[in-house]
Parts: C-alpha cells; sequence; structure tokens
C-alpha cells in the first residue's frame, strides 16, 4: 500500500511540474529492440515509444557536459563511464556510483529505491532534480530542436523530453553477451574452475542466485546482507524510504553483470576487490535481527580458498566486452562527425 | 503487485464459460490465512517457539497452488485448472483465490496441488518480478520455487541468530529426477455454493511443516534444502496435515 502511496505521489508531481506539450511521434523511424536471447521481454510504455531519434538524443543528453546546472561541467556518462560498465569508482563511503546494464527491467532505483516506477520516471527525475538541466541551453541548440521535433513532434524541449529521451537511450543499453550468456544458451562453454564457479553461485552451496536471480543477475528486492552490526541514517538504506523498521539496512539487489569491472563494491565502496567481497559472504558476515535469512548465520557460508577462487572465475565470465565496447553507447561527442 | 495472485490463466478460463451477470454469478473467494501453532501469523518478529525451544521469526511466506478442485456432495469433481501465486509480506497479508462461474450446490472438498504440476512449471508463464523471486535454477533442473518459507531462529539458550529457509521445487541434478509437488485434500464442511459470492478461509499452520505427529523437526534442518531428496520428501508428507477449512464469519 505503502509502495502505491509513494507512486500515486511521484506520478502528481509529474503531472503538476509538466505542462505537456503536445507528443506526436510520427516524424520519427520506429526501431526494434535487440532483446538478448533467454531474456525476458522487455516491456515499452506506450507513450515512449523506441525510436532512432529519440534513442540518439537520450545519448547525447546522456554525455553532454553543458546540461549539469548543479555540477558544471559533468555528464551523465562522466560517473557513468561505458568501460567500466557505465559505473566508475568514488570516494570509499560515499553512496557508489551504480553502474547501467539492463535497466529496463527494473521498478525501483537507487539504493535505497527511493525512485519506484518507470525508466521514464527515474529519468526525468535524473534530469531535473539532479541535474536541474539547463532548458534555455537545449532549447537553444539547433541539434536539440532538431533531434525533439523528429522525436516527439515539438521542438520546445523540457525535462520531460530529456527524460524521455533518456529512458529510450538507457532501454537499449541490454547487456548480455558475456561469456556466461555463451555458455547458458548452449553457444559456448565455460572452463572446469569457471563451471565449479557457476555450480556454486546457482546451488545453495554459495547461495548467491537466490538474490543475484536470473539472467538478470538481480530480484527488483532489497536485502540487508550483513555487511554491518549497527544501523545509523548512512546505512540504513530502504528504512529511510519505507520507515518500516524490517527495511533496516536493506539496499537494492545491484546486478553482478560486468561486476569485474565496475570495483569498488556495495553501496558504500567498502570494498575494492571481488576477493573481498567473497571473503565478506564467507566468513563475515553479522547476522542480526536485520540480517537476511539467506545469509544463514554469523560469519557467513564458509568457503574454502580453492572455492573462493572457482567463484570469482565465475563472477568474470559476466564480463560482457561487446557491450563495454558497443559504439551505439559510447560518447557521441568524441566522434570526429559530431561537433559539440 | 508481488502479493496479487497469477490470475491471467483463471482470467481466460472465466472469460471462456463465464456468465456477464456479475450478481447472478456464482463465485468463492478463499482466503489464505496462515497461522503459527494457530495463531495469526506476524511478519518479522522473533514471537513463536516450537517443542524444541527453538525461538523463531518469519519472514518470506511465498507459494504456488496449482490444478484445483471441488468435490461435490455427491462426489463429482469440479476442476479449475490453473496456478496461483500467493506472496505475503509484512504491509500485506491479504492473499485471495478467487474463483468464479461455479456450478451451484454443496461441496465437501477442496483438493489442490501445492506447488507446480509440470503443465505450469514453466518460467515463461510468470511476470518478471515473480520470476526474480521464485525461479529455480537450471542446474538444479529450472522452472520454479514451489515454496519459499523464510526467517529466523534462535537455538535453546543461544542468544546467536541464524536463518533458516525452507525451499521446495522440483531435483533434477546429476542422477537425480524427483517431483516434489504434492496432492493437498481439505474436507470443507458447510462449504454451499448459491447465487453470488460465498467468501470462505483456507488456513494454513506454518509450524506444521516442521511436526510429523509426535516428531519435532530442528529449524536447523531445514537450511538450505533444495537440494536436499530426504528433506524435501519429509516436508511432502507433513504437508498434507497443514490445512483446516472453515467458512468466512463461523
Ligand atoms: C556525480 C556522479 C553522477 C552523475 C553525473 C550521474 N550519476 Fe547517476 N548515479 C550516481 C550515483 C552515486 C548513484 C547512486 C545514488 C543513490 O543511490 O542515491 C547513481 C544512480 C543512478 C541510477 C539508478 C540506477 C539503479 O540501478 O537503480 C540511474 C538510473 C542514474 N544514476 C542515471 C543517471 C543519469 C541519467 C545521469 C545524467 C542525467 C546521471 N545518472 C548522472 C552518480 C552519478
Ligand atoms: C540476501 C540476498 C543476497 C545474497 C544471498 C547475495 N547477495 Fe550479493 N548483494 C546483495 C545486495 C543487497 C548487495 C548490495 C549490498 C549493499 O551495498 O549494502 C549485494 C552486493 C554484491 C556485490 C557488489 C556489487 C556492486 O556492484 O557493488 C557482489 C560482487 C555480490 N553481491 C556478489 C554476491 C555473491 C558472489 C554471492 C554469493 C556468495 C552473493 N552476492 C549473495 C544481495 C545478496
Amino acid at each position: 500500500m505503502r509502495r502505491i502511496l509513494i507512486l500515486c505521489l511521484s506520478v502528481v508531481s509529474l503531472v503538476a511540474c509538466e505542462a505537456d506539450e503536445p507528443v506526436d511521434h510520427s516524424a520519427a523511424t520506429p526501431i526494434s529492440l535487440n532483446v538478448p536471447g533467454k531474456f525476458p521481454k522487455v516491456v515499452i510504455p506506450a507513450d515512449n515509444p523506441l525510436t532512432a531519434e529519440g534513442v540518439a538524443l537520450g545519448r547525447r543528453v546522456y554525455y553532454d557536459r553543458n546540461l549539469n546546472t548543479k555540477d558544471k561541467g559533468r555528464a551523465c556518462g562522466d560517473c557513468h563511464q561505458q568501460k567500466t560498465g557505465f559505473a566508475s569508482a568514488n570516494e570509499q563511503g560515499q553512496l557508489a556510483i551504480m553502474p547501467h546494464a539492463n535497466l529496463a527491467y527494473d521498478q525501483y532505483f537507487l539504493w535505497n529505491g527511493s525512485k519506484e516506477g518507470s525508466l521514464e520516471d527515474v529519468m526525468v527525475f535524473e534530469i531535473r532534480d539532479f541535474f536541474e538541466a539547463d532548458l534555455d541551453y537545449a532549447n537553444g541548440n539547433e541539434e536539440y530542436r532538431h533531434l525533439a521535433k523528429l522525436a516527439f513532434g515539438h521542438e520546445e524541449i523540457s525535462y520531460k523530453t530529456l527524460g524521455y529521451a533518456l529512458a529510450q537511450f538507457s532501454r537499449t543499453q541490454l547487456s548480455g553477451n558475456s561469456k556466461f550468456d555463451k555458455f547458458n544458451r548452449g553457444e559456448g562453454t565455460l572452463t572446469e574452475q569457471e563451471k565449479r564457479g557457476y555450480d556454486l553461485f546457482f546451488t545453495e552451496d554459495a547461495d548467491c542466485f537466490h538474490c543475484h536471480s536470473t539472467v538478470l543477475f538481480r530480484d527488483g528486492d532489497f536485502h540487508n546482507i550483513g555487511l554491518d552490526a549497527t544501523f545509523h541514517a548512512g546505512n540504513a538504506g530502504r528504512f529511510l524510504v519505507t520507515g518500516d523498521s524490517v527495511d533496516i539496512g536493506k539496499f537494492k539487489t545491484p546486478s553482478l553483470r560486468n561486476v569485474a569491472v565496475t570495483a569498488p563494491y556495495m553501496h558504500d565502496n567498502r570494498f575494492a576487490t571481488l576477493e573481498e567481497v567473497v571473503d565478506f559472504y564467507s566468513d563475515q558476515v553479522n547476522f542480526t535481527e536485520f540480517t537476511d535469512p539467506l545469509m544463514n548465520h554469523e560469519g557467513g557460508i564458509n568457503m574454502t580458498a580453492a572455492q573462493k577462487e572457482d567463484l570469482i572465475a565465475f563472477l568474470k565470465t559476466l564480463t560482457d566486452e561487446e557491450y563495454l565496447e558497443n559504439e551505439d553507447f559510447s560518447n557521441p561527442f568524441n566522434s570526429p562527425t559530431t561537433d559539440r | 503487485m508481488k502479493n496479487l495472485l497469477f490470475a491471467l490463466p483463471i482470467l481466460v478460463f472465466l472469460m471462456a464459460c463465464g456468465s456477464d451477470d456479475k450478481v447472478e454469478n456464482p463465485s468463492l473467494k478463499i482466503n489464505m490465512l496462515h497461522t503459527v501453532d494457530g495463531a495469526k501469523l506476524k511478519m518479522d518478529a522473533m514471537l513463536y517457539a516450537n517443542d524444541l525451544g527453538e525461538q523463531f521469526s518469519v519472514t518470506k511466506v511465498n507459494y504456488y497452488l496449482s490444478e484445483l478442485e471441488l468435490v461435490k456432495a455427491n462426489g463429482e469433481l469440479v476442476k479449475i485448472d490453473s496456478m496461483w501465486y500467493i506472496s505475503l509480506n509484512p504491509q500485506n497479508m491479504e492473499a485471495t483465490i478467487n474463483l468464479q462461474s461455479l456450478p451451484l450446490g454443496d461441496y465437501q472438498q477442496i483438493n489442490f496441488i501445492f506447488g507446480l504440476t509440470d503443465k505450469w512449471n514453466d518460467q515463461s508463464l510468470v511476470p518478471v518480478d515473480q520470476l526474480q523471486a521464485m525461479i529455480w535454477p537450471e542446474n538444479m533442473g529450472g522452472g520454479l520455487h514451489f515454496m519459499k518459507l523464510e526467517g529466523r531462529f534462535s537455538l535453546p539458550e543461544a542468544e546467536a541468530l541464524n536463518g533458516y529457509n525452507t525451499h521446495m521445487g522440483n531435483l533434477k541434478m546429476g542422477d537425480m529426477d524427483l517431483d516434489h509437488f504434492f496432492k493437498a485434500e481439505v474436507p470443507a464442511a458447510g462449504l454451499s455454493v448459491g447465487q453470488g459470492l460465498t467468501e470462505v478461509n483456507l488456513e494454513m499452520d506454518l509450524l506444521k511443516w516442521y511436526t510429523h505427529g509426535s516428531t519435532h523437526y530442528s529449524l536447523t534442518e531445514f537450511q538450505a534444502i533444495m537440494n536436499k531428496p530426504e528433506k524435501q520428501a519429509i516436508l511432502m508428507e507433513n504437508g498434507q496435515n497443514i490445512w483446516s477449512f472453515s467458512i468466512k464469519g463461523e
């Protein structure tokens, strides 16, 4: 109920803030999503169909350093960097920069899930509240007006225009061609060590799959995995959104796609390496009244050194080089044909 | 959304054979109630104890039922071939199964499959959020979990908390090929379907999953049991005796 209430409130606030321009997609070029094999269906909202011009506009917004009025000179793509899974390292103790891949399936966004709804909702939030994007700049830029006219049927650019374009771009960011995926589709093999790691991951021996679930490697839910034994505003997580004590210390399960390149790890960047992460799950879990039952007991699942190596070898098969190098997701301003 | 029952197949069924007249439509609402040792379930609280002196809480109750049958007083079967997903969360403990366009008359028993028969044990039948919650990994046979029952517990005289996670599902691994769904038959005294809505309660006592006659099982034995056939077999037996039926308001 509470969740529905929050959703309603955010919908109301969106409606209140955006004077809707008439939207017309007829001049835009429809494109279809290339959903990787064995992935669930992607639902595309009727009011934001995927078009070449919408995606191009979104990609531009993602990388344009001139839009951000709050943190001048910084684009989405400066924190969310492609070569590191659309994440990057920030300071330990700060909220970690979350990677972007397969967000098309998400319903909750940010570490504590405070943004709930569609990609459109979170992207309008990012561009309006997080960036306070410079609409004068966008409206004074011919390329923006041109793309907006084609994509949405109007030249006037609002937060909604930019947010919807970002949502389209983000929906195309699908990562599903790692070594694991090829194995999973029967197109490739894993080494014996990787296969042992796979079996640890996908059984209750290491029990990772219950939360890092499906081919998305996340469950759309929040968990307290026992990183800490005591809680305060800084690590209360989802509790700060719901006010419900069952949510103390819970954070959004991050996807493990491309995890080998997204260090540091956890919501506060506390672990620098996958070795540290696996040591934590094996031996350092704090089992408090808030810890998820899947963590079993104080300490954790107790893996041998060899098992830890196997598990890490498997985690490394989740790196999708094609995704990290795909030009469609790269910075358009770096390409010689696009001037700023 | 999670706690909505998976209603699509039943809707299709209804459209195929339902009448448009809502008032006249003989329908049955089954409220799925959950108790621990007879007391109404309150999630996430260390309120409960078993006969071995272990204190415990319940943090997650998700399960599937499929292929329900209503047995008429004369023994005739009314079959509703579908699947239902029950997922409790502490904010909303309501869970119902709604059946419509039923034949009028007196019934004596409700039968159903706890878990999913092969035809319903199919990952492509459920929406993404349900799949994420219930997927059963390929290397143990694929399909879906039939049940996730989880919580925390402490051993007698001990402070330390542990987790139990009692998960059921078919196990196909190595040379094991084992079905772990089972049929439950619950006497339904006084059930009579007339015009309009009839409301009944079907209650599951969670403690009884761990009880067989005078045998009480420790929660330590029901941690990480997905690939333990002997534990699945115990649950399949105990699971016959955890249900009770009542007419709502009586
Ligand atoms: C200064 C660095 C920085 C910049 C610039 C930035 N982000 Fe982020 N992003 C973060 C951090 C940190 C988080 C996690 C914050 C939290 O949980 O509260 C995050 C989280 C997100 C998430 C949630 C992902 C998830 O899995 O829930 C989305 C979506 C997102 N950012 C999109 C954007 C977009 C779009 C832009 C540009 C308009 C942008 N970000 C710019 C640092 C940044
Ligand atoms: C109970 C659910 C749960 C289980 C089980 C679980 N995880 Fe996690 N995992 C999470 C959550 C939630 C986070 C984020 C926690 C935080 O930052 O507070 C996380 C974070 C991670 C991260 C860091 C990702 C990042 O981008 O920062 C890695 C790596 C990881 N888990 C690997 C594993 C492995 C390997 C296993 C099995 C040994 C495992 N997890 C078991 C829920 C779980």
